[in-house]
C-alpha cells in the first residue's frame, strides 16, 4: 500500500503550517513510519529551519521537477530519525516553477517507498496552494482562533470543497484558555460552528514553541509540553487512533467530541 | 464544427464576450483556448465574459480555465450560463453568473421571468462565494462571512446570515431578506443599506423596507 499525502493548508500566513507539518512530520517518525515532507513554499522556504536542516540542503524540490536530480537526491534525511526526510523548497525562484501535475507526479514516484506524504503549503489561494492540494489524499486546515485566520479558513475550505478534494480537517493552533476564559478569544466550539468541519485537534499556544522552532528542533519532542502532546496525539488521530481532546486547563476533557478517524 | 464556428467573440463595453456553442465543456474550453493562444498580444488585460450556453460545467474545470486565463492576464468577469451546475460553479469561484448590462437589456422580460422562478441553493456558502441572481434566492444553509448575495427579488435562508446580503437590487422596495438567524456584515434592501450594529438575534427575522429605512422584524409577525 503506498503511502497517504497530507497537505497542510491556511489560507491566512504565520498561523502556524510550517509548525505542524514539522511536527506532524516528527510525530509519525516517532511512531516508526518513513515519513517525508514536502516544502511547496517556493520562493519562501522555511520548513529546513523549523527542522534544523538548513544546512544540508544540495537540491530542492524546482531541481527534481526540472530534471537536475533524482527525487531521492533532494531528500535530506533527518538527525534523529533515520526514516524522516525533507525536500525542501527552492528559494531563489517562484510558485510557477512547479506546476500541480508535478506534484502529483512527484508523490506517485515517492508513494511505494513512503507511509507518509506531508506537504506545507504556502499562505494564499494562488498557484502554490493548488500545487500544494493537487496530490492530497487528507487536507489539513490550520487557523487560529481569530476572526480574521477563521474567515481565511472558511475561503480555503470552500475551495477544497471546489476542488473536490474535501473534507477538510481543521487543527485549531495557539489556543490560550485563559484568553478564552475571560471572553476574550474564540473558543474551539465558535471556530468549528463558524466553519462546520471534523475537529482533529486543538494546540494550545506554548511559549516553547517559538524557542523550539529557532533551535530546530519541534516541539513534539518535548514530552513535557501540551503543544508537543497535543501534535502527538493529532499524528495518532490521523493514523486512526481515536484519542480524546486533550484538557487544556488540566481536569478531565473539557470537550465530549472526539478527533475522527481518517486512516 | 470547426472552432471558429463553435466560439463567436464581440466587444461588449469594456468586455469581451466569448460565447461557446459546444455541446460539452471540452469542446467548449479547445475554442476558448485555441482563440486565446492565437490572440494572447491582443488578450493581454482583457476582461472576458464566457458564455456556455446550457453546458454542465464543474468547478474544478472552471477554476483550471480560470488559472489558464490569469497566465495570459486576462480575466474572466462574468460567467453566463442556464445550466445550474455551471451557476454554482462559478459562485463557488466569486464570479458573477449574470451581469447588470445583460440585465438591463432585457429588464422588462427578466422581471416578469423572475417573479414565477427562484434558485434554490442547498448548502452553507463558504467565505468567497458570489450569488447574483435576478429571481428569488433560496437558500437551505448558512451563509457564511465573506459571502455576497444579490438578487432582484427576495432572499431566503433557512440557516444563518453572516455574510452581505442585498435584495431588491434593482429597486424593488419589497422585497425582504430572511434569516433563522440575521447577523449580516452588511445588508440593503432597494439599495437602501441597514444601519449596522452588532446583532444577537434570538429568532428568525425578516429585513423589509419601511419609509426608505430598513427595519428588522420577527418573522412571526409578518403576514402575507
Amino acid at each position: 500500500m503506498g503511502a497517504k499525502v497530507i497537505t497542510v493548508t491556511s489560507g491566512k500566513g504565520g498561523v502556524g503550517k510550517t509548525t505542524t507539518t514539522a511536527n506532524l512530520a516528527v510525530a509519525l517518525a516517532s511512531l516508526g513510519y518513513k515519513v517525508t515532507c514536502m516544502d511547496s513554499d517556493i520562493g519562501l522556504r522555511n520548513l529546513d529551519v523549523v527542522l534544523g536542516l538548513e544546512n544540508r540542503i544540495v537540491y530542492d524540490l524546482v531541481d527534481v521537477v526540472e530534471g537536475r536530480c533524482r527525487i531521492r537526491q533532494a531528500m535530506i534525511k533527518d538527525k534523529k530519525f533515520p526514516e524522516l526526510y525533507l525536500i525542501p523548497a527552492a528559494q531563489t525562484r517562484d510558485k510557477s516553477a512547479v506546476s500541480p501535475s508535478d506534484m502529483i507526479r512527484l508523490c506517485e514516484e515517492l508513494k511505494p517507498e513512503m507511509d507518509w506524504i506531508i506537504i506545507d503549503s504556502p499562505a494564499g489561494i494562488e498557484r502554490g496552494f493548488k500545487n500544494a492540494i493537487a496530490p492530497a489524499d487528507v487536507i489539513l486546515v490550520i487557523t487560529n482562533p481569530e476572526v480574521s485566520a477563521v474567515r481565511d479558513a472558511d475561503r480555503i475550505i470552500g475551495l477544497i470543497e471546489a476542488e473536490q478534494k474535501g473534507p477538510a480537517h481543521l487543527i485549531i493552533n495557539r489556543l490560550n484558555p485563559a484568553l478564552v476564559k475571560k471572553g476574550d478569544m474564540l473558543t474551539a466550539e465558535d471556530v468549528v460552528n463558524l466553519l462546520a468541519v471534523d475537529l482533529l485537534g486543538i494546540v494550545p499556544e506554548d511559549e516553547n514553541v517559538v524557542a523550539s522552532t529557532n533551535r530546530g528542533t519541534p516541539i513534539v519532542l518535548d514530552a513535557h509540553s501540551k503543544a508537543g502532546q497535543a501534535f502527538m496525539n493529532i499524528a495518532k488521530r490521523l493514523n486512526g487512533e481515536e484519542i480524546p481532546l486533550m484538557n487544556l486547563e488540566g481536569k478531565g476533557n473539557i470537550f465530549s467530541i472526539f478527533g475522527k478517524r481518517t486512516k | 464544427m470547426s472552432d471558429q464556428t463553435k466560439l463567436t467573440v464581440k466587444g461588449i463595453g469594456d468586455r469581451l464576450l466569448f460565447t461557446c456553442r459546444g455541446t460539452t465543456w471540452d469542446e467548449c474550453w479547445q475554442a476558448i483556448e485555441r482563440y486565446i493562444t492565437e490572440h494572447a498580444d491582443f488578450l493581454k488585460n482583457a476582461k472576458i465574459i464566457i458564455d456556455v450556453r446550457d453546458v454542465a460545467v464543474g468547478s474544478s474545470e472552471l477554476s483550471c480555465a480560470s488559472e489558464y486565463c490569469q497566465q495570459h492576464q486576462i480575466t474572466i468577469s462574468a460567467v453566463y450560463s442556464t445550466n445550474s451546475e455551471t451557476k454554482q460553479s462559478a459562485a463557488l469561484l466569486g464570479i458573477p453568473t449574470q451581469h447588470a448590462e445583460k440585465e438591463a437589456a432585457s429588464a422588462n422580460k427578466l422581471s416578469n421571468q423572475a417573479m414565477d422562478k427562484a434558485v434554490l441553493i442547498h448548502r452553507s456558502l463558504r467565505s468567497g462565494t458570489l450569488v447574483d441572481e435576478a429571481c428569488d434566492v433560496v437558500i437551505f444553509g448558512d451563509v457564511h462571512a465573506g459571502v455576497t448575495v444579490r438578487s432582484d427579488r427576495n432572499i431566503i435562508i433557512w440557516g444563518k446570515l453572516m455574510g452581505e446580503a442585498h435584495a431588491g437590487r434593482s429597486g424593488d422596495t419589497s422585497a425582504v431578506v430572511c434569516a433563522l438567524e440575521l447577523t449580516p456584515t452588511g445588508l440593503k434592501i432597494a439599495g437602501i443599506p441597514l444601519d449596522s450594529a452588532k446583532r444577537k438575534p434570538k429568532e428568525p427575522e425578516v429585513a423589509v423596507l419601511d419609509e426608505n429605512t430598513v427595519k428588522i422584524i420577527p418573522w412571526k409577525k409578518i403576514t402575507y
